[in-house]
């Protein structure tokens, strides 16, 4: 599509503008750095306005600043990434198969553990997530995205979806229930 | 239903996004295994936690504002994509052979880019006060995505120095550098004091070397150093900071200059590019 200057101005900030906190906040995620996050978002916005023209108009948006977003990220932190992106899902079936066993009786109870848990803590476990199920827990736990946006967003299917969020919560679980264990909220072994 | 089978659908059933029949099915599933029961009821708990710690926040106003002005440069730029100019300097078929093949190939390798269009707007550290370290690492940004493009293109360090010749006030260091390809470079001013930027290409990551005086940074007016930083280097004479992204700065001076060389590498490897040719460096 080709507009004039001041239109496409007038289109982009209409259409992508309102987006920033869907941006930002999955982009803080990330990096765990609120200057790395601003440059990763600016940048974002820098590419998405040069490249206005290659958006379909009456997509979703959101997904294809997300895209943009999500490939910005790898191309900066691929040096950085040696983390492996997929867990094997036997490696953590038999840890959760002794958490049962140790941790409380209820989940009532075990709530009542984990909120005991601080705010540095719970972004510290998320932080530690590989980079896919970290996508998918931010995506859908914090920013409250449902899963076909999800499935858009990743360029996945549904279901992968719902696996990545079973392991990403299954491995972030394992996280809180250490530090749960280090706060001595939780008997250690 | 079986265990494997119920464990398929548990994210989907915390989420409340099953259908009537499986929803139907994972209850009854629930209800004679306990340990199922519990699995989910752990994945529940899980996701209520991060929903209570770890909640969304508001774009900082200046970030929004950040975003704006980029936007801003942007559209008041010429409508050419200035997005990729440095690599597109690296892929014009007459200059990449000129690089590769170094001195032998200069006769076709000097470019000389002017930029007579370049937009008021298009202020080169700016954005990060007047902080040596902070404009040294944000330029290095805008290297990247092409917000800064080079006035002078050449691989040839003499061609580079001629240009800067009489106009800084300071002697600019242009030098062969290890397995880095020269560019070009970009002269400008903060505050009224000159800047010179010279840019080399290192594999496929640029490598970044802002150039200022020296005495006027120590002076501390239009341009300055973070006490910590300055001492560093009045003691040691370098000074290096890695940014969680990747990004290095390895700061030294020679005499009237002060560097500040910024790339995605690490320290070692930065260092090491920059090893040639620098013998006062530690």
């Amino acid at each position: 599509m080709n507009y004039r200057k001041d239109e496409k101005q007038l289109a982009f900030e209409r259409e992508a503008m309102p987006h920033t906190d869907l941006l930002y906040n999955y982009a803080l995620r990330m990096t765990n750095n609120p200057a790395d996050a601003q440059d990763l978002v600016q940048e974002t916005y820098l590419k998405a306005y040069r490249f206005w023209d290659k958006y379909e108009q009456g997509t979703n948006i959101r997904a294809w600043l997300f895209r943009i977003l999500k490939n910005s990220y790898i191309n900066r932190y691929r040096k950085q990434s040696k983390e492996p992106e997929t867990v094997d899902f036997d490696d953590v079936q038999g840890y959760f198969t002794s958490v049962r066993d140790k941790s409380a009786d209820s989940g009532d109870l075990q709530e009542a553990v984990f909120n005991n848990l601080l705010e540095d803590d719970v972004s510290k476990a998320i932080a530690d997530l590989p980079d896919d199920f970290r996508t998918v827990v931010i995506l859908c736990d914090i920013e409250g995205l449902t899963y076909e946006e999800i499935a858009d967003f990743v360029d996945c299917p549904l279901g992968t979806v719902r696996s990545r969020l079973h392991r990403g919560r299954r491995l972030l679980r394992q996280s809180l229930l250490q530090y749960a264990r280090d706060r001595g909220y939780v008997a250690k072994d | 239903m079986n265990c494997r089978e119920f464990q398929e659908l548990i994210s989907a059933a915390v989420d409340s996004c099953l259908s009537s029949e499986e929803l139907e099915l994972f209850l009854e599933h629930a209800q004679k295994c306990p340990p199922c029961q519990d699995e989910y009821d752990a994945e529940l708990t899980t996701k209520r936690i991060v929903q209570n710690r770890a909640k969304m926040v508001k774009t900082p106003v200046a970030v929004a504002s950040a975003i704006s002005d980029t936007l801003r440069r942007e559209a008041a730029a010429p409508t050419r994509h200035r997005g990729l100019w440095w690599q597109e300097v690296l892929r014009m078929p007459f200059l990449k052979p000129a690089l590769i093949l170094g001195a032998g190939a200069t006769v076709v390798a000097l470019l000389l880019v002017d930029s007579p269009d370049r937009p008021e707007g298009l202020v080169l550290a700016s954005a990060p006060g007047n902080d040596v370290l902070l404009q040294s690492f944000s330029n290095y940004l805008e290297v990247e995505n092409g917000a800064i493009q080079p006035q002078l293109v050449s691989a040839e360090p003499e061609r580079v120095r001629n240009y800067f010749a009489g106009k800084t006030g300071f002697p600019v260091l242009v030098r062969a550098m290890r397995e880095c390809t020269l560019v070009g470079a970009v002269l400008n001013e903060h505050s009224g004091a000159p800047l010179a930027h010279v840019v080399y290409k290192h594999a496929d990551q640029f490598v970044y070397i802002y150039q200022a005086c020296w005495t006027t940074v120590k002076t501390g007016k239009q341009l300055r150093l973070r006490e910590p930083v300055k001492s560093a280097l009045e003691r040691s004479g370098l000074y290096t900071e890695t940014r969680p992204d990747g990004r290095t700065v390895a700061l030294w001076t020679e005499g009237e200059t002060l560097c500040a060389a910024v790339a995605r590498l690490d320290r070692d490897e930065l260092l090491s590019c920059l090893s040639v040719s620098t013998s006062s460096m530690p």
